[in-house]
């Protein structure tokens, strides 16, 4: 009997080496591996945006960082490492337990590795909170799962022989951009990867509402769902309620917290009270349309989390629309309505949001606008006057503004930090604004499209705090109020437009075709002493370079500059960055060298981390004019 | 039909189908290399990690999954759900949470690779939906984070909260 005990043991030591050997020879495979992988059409990482925004900072994760790069890399291997990995790790395990007993199989990682690997991406973050041991294993399960984009059928067929051949892997996040494809690779992928899909983003396409629904079951625990133009033949698809195949039971997505859908069109409409019921734990809720509905079938219904909700392209919001959400007892942070309908009743409107108030900090109330024939427009329903007190940000097309004073008032909106104005050209500026504008301390942020010299003066005298203004819709004139009347701006942003233009003069201060000094007519950029973000851009006419030079150089506080629209000589470029030495971020078209940049977004925007709506202003302007 | 006895911690001896004693890829390597044939059926093998009414559990469960085919490759016309235990195995492992854990240990050992992966999944199914100190209190862990660890872990967590 002792024998054979010696025997056993003997084998497993053997098996081990030669693992060794083997696995050294998949390593040496693995290299090969991952450079075929680039040139192959479909992205296929590590659950990268995971593990980055996990990225463990403090001491006690760098040993499990480690562990989780190896694993990554065995993500590449194939099914005998695959296999043999975990045999060893198994093994493993036994043998350190020889001589301690231990009474736990939780706290084996050969066991952990099999409990979390089909486990939703909500029960592992919770795991990670365990302990050490757990965090460390769920931290491995989690490299383990793949993040994949398709974009044609090719790239679903790679993803399946990966899976096929490494049967630890299983996918996280998959972002479609159209589902045409072959539907059976689809479904097969959806399988493999059932428990575990917590992303799934379609751009658009066909698919049948059957194989929607069998999709759909196959997800149950979704954590963000973005579907664009799906349909099904002509008609939008139906996205909710699934109901399960064997019970007919309606599914509940528990785990959805971001969900985001394009629909239009009866019969297929997809119905917010179903919505509702079969994602009740939604934190973000964009929903480009919902039909009306009888409002009996919401009674009962509760998003109690949701926070966000955006509704960007409804046909009309009339009265039972408002009916039906205000059952829902909301508490929102953000609200955004598109399109009033013009017997919408403003009572009723106007009671749903102050119903929010104790929560609300941003509201968008827009309206579509028909540029061919603005003239049929019909006028919408007003909501104004309202009174928000935790309203930082405000939203407002033009429609809506009738009389300034309802929006510019610290009695309704003492919080008040952004404005923006939606008003297009041709908005009538003049009859909004009474004589006696009361002025409001707290804004210091105005986004306005256009407006006209005379009520940008009053705006300045509005907010005697401003700090921040875009203008999409500049020219000279308007520079010039900027220069005058809001000596102190911080941050500037501008754009011209097709039939107003920014020149020369009007950065430079100097009439056209003059340099001397002596000669400066009018105020200039150089004349805002505390300006630290200037964004110029030129999207019809641009100006010369030297009047750029001539007309930021006394800028002297500037921090960030980006300039897009025109081209800057290398010689210019290094006169700015000479003469503006506190000039941290620049963005601009230098010659022979496309969007010359020095520093970085970041740098810039922790400079504004005393006032976070500025960083955000810094944040967007950016990625706008680098996209 | 060939047999071989195994024998539990406690002394314990099971005569048992060889093909069956084979679902465990411990013994199958043991009686492969020994060269054990088939009419040695006076061969004890002594398993000193597995008591009696465990190892008879484990058996139990072998014999009833002796005859299990091979897992289908491609399995699509089935809904897959952390629940899908078969239900004779949901009935066999309504046990205490001790006697679960023991034949966890046991599958681990012997490496009996479908026992294993049905009691992990339900482990699985006991952790769904419960919080970190829920689950620390149903396995009895010891939490040995830092309260800045723990902060740290969190933030980190927020993404599936935030989104």
């Amino acid at each position: 009997m002792i024998i054979l005990i010696v025997y056993f043991y003997q084998s497993v030591a053997l098996t081990e080496s030669d693992q060794d050997a083997t696995i050294k020879y998949w390593e040496c495979r693995n290299r090969e591996l991952i450079a075929e992988e680039f040139s192959n059409n479909c992205t296929m990482e590590v659950e990268a945006k995971l593990l980055e925004l996990g990225e463990p900072t403090g001491t006690l994760m760098t040993e499990e960082k480690l562990n989780v790069e190896a694993s990554g890399k065995s993500v590449t291997s194939e099914e005998p490492m695959d296999q043999e990995e975990s045999i060893k790790r198994r093994k493993q395990d036994s043998n350190n337990n020889v001589g301690q007993v231990v009474t736990s199989p939780v706290l084996l990682p050969a066991v952990l590795e099999l409990v979390f690997a089909d486990m939703s991406l909500v029960d592992l973050h919770n795991c990670r909170q365990v302990s050490k041991l757990w965090y460390k294993e769920a931290t491995r399960t989690l490299g383990l799962r793949l993040k994949i984009d398709i974009n044609d059928v090719k790239s679903i067929e790679s993803v399946l022989l990966k899976l096929k051949q490494q049967p630890r892997l299983r996918i996280s996040e998959l972002n479609v951009d159209n589902i045409n494809l072959n539907e059976d690779s689809f479904q097969q992928l959806f399988h493999k990867s059932h428990l575990t899909l917590a992303v799934l983003r379609i751009t658009d396409g066909q698919v049948t509402l059957a194989n929607w629904y069998k999709m759909m079951r196959k997800a149950p625990n979704l954590v963000v769902l973005e579907i664009g133009a799906l349909k099904d033949g002509e008609s939008h698809l139906k996205l909710f309620p699934v109901c399960r195949q064997s019970t007919h039971e309606e599914m509940r997505f528990v785990h959805l917290r971001y969900l985001e859908f394009v629909s239009y069109g009866s019969p297929s409409s997809v119905f917010l009270s179903d919505v509702i019921r079969s994602c009740p734990n939604l934190k973000k809720l964009i929903a480009y349309n919902f039909p009306v509905e009888n409002p009996k079938n919401f009674e009962g219904l509760k998003l109690p989390f949701l926070e966000v909700f955006y509704v960007p392209q409804l046909g009309g919001l009339g009265d039972t629309h408002v009916e039906c959400l205000s059952k829902l007892n909301l508490s929102l942070r953000e609200l955004m309505f598109n399109n009033f309908e013009s017997e919408l009743s403003p009572t009723l409107i106007r009671k749903f949001i102050e119903s929010q108030n104790d929560t609300l900090k941003s509201l968008l109330l827009t309206q579509s606008r028909n540029d061919q024939d603005p003239f049929t427009e019909q006028i919408p329903s007003c909501p104004f006057p309202f009174k928000l007190s935790n309203l930082t940000y405000l939203e407002v097309e033009k429609p809506f503004v009738r009389n300034m004073s309802h929006v510019i008032s610290t009695d309704a909106f003492p919080d008040l930090s952004h404005l923006y104005l939606r008003f297009h050209p041709g908005s009538n500026w003049v009859r909004c604004l009474p004589k006696n504008l009361r002025t409001h301390d707290g804004v210091h942020h105005l986004t306005i499209q256009w407006i006209e010299e005379k009520p940008l003066v009053q705006m300045a005298k509005a907010f005697p705090n401003l700090r921040a203004l875009d203008i999409m819709y500049c020219d000279d004139n308007l520079l010039r109020v900027i220069y005058t009347h809001l000596p102190l701006l911080e941050i500037l942003n501008v754009e011209d437009s097709e039939y107003r233009r920014i020149t020369d003069e009007g950065l430079t201060g100097y009439s056209s075709g003059s340099n001397d000094e002596s000669l400066r007519k009018w105020p200039y950029v150089g004349s805002l002493k505390n300006l630290h973000l200037l964004s110029l851009d030129f999207k019809f006419h641009p100006v010369t370079e030297k009047s750029i030079l001539k007309g930021i150089v006394d800028a002297t506080s500037l921090k960030v500059l980006r300039i897009s629209g025109m081209q800057i000589s290398s010689e210019v470029a290094n006169v700015i960055l000479e003469k503006l030495i506190n000039l941290k971020t620049h963005c601009m078209h230098v010659e022979d060298c496309p969007m010359h940049e020095i520093g970085s977004d970041t740098e810039g925007g922790t400079d504004e981390d005393d006032d976070g709506s500025e960083a955000s202003v810094l944040s967007d302007g950016g990625s706008e004019l680098e996209a | 039909m060939p047999v071989v006895r195994l024998q539990s911690v406690d002394g314990e001896v099971f005569p048992v189908d060889v093909e069956i004693a084979r679902m465990s890829f411990a013994i199958r390597n043991m009686l492969d290399d020994l060269g054990v044939q088939d009419n040695d059926a006076e061969e004890v093998i002594p398993l000193p990690n597995v008591t009696g009414p465990i190892l008879r559990k484990v058996i139990e469960w072998c014999t009833h999954h002796k005859d299990d085919p091979p897992p289908p490759e491609e399995d699509d016309t089935r809904e897959k759900r952390t629940d899908d235990i078969p239900a004779w195995d949901q009935e066999f492992l309504r046990v205490d949470q001790a006697v679960l854990f023991d034949i966890i240990l046991a599958a681990n050992y012997l490496d009996i690779k479908g026992l294993l992966d049905v009691t992990c999944k339900t482990v699985a199914n006991m952790i769904k939906g419960k919080t970190p100190e829920e689950i620390r209190k149903l396995f009895n862990i010891k939490n040995d984070f830092t309260p800045a660890e723990e902060e740290q872990i969190r933030k980190e967590n927020e993404w599936c909260e935030e989104k």
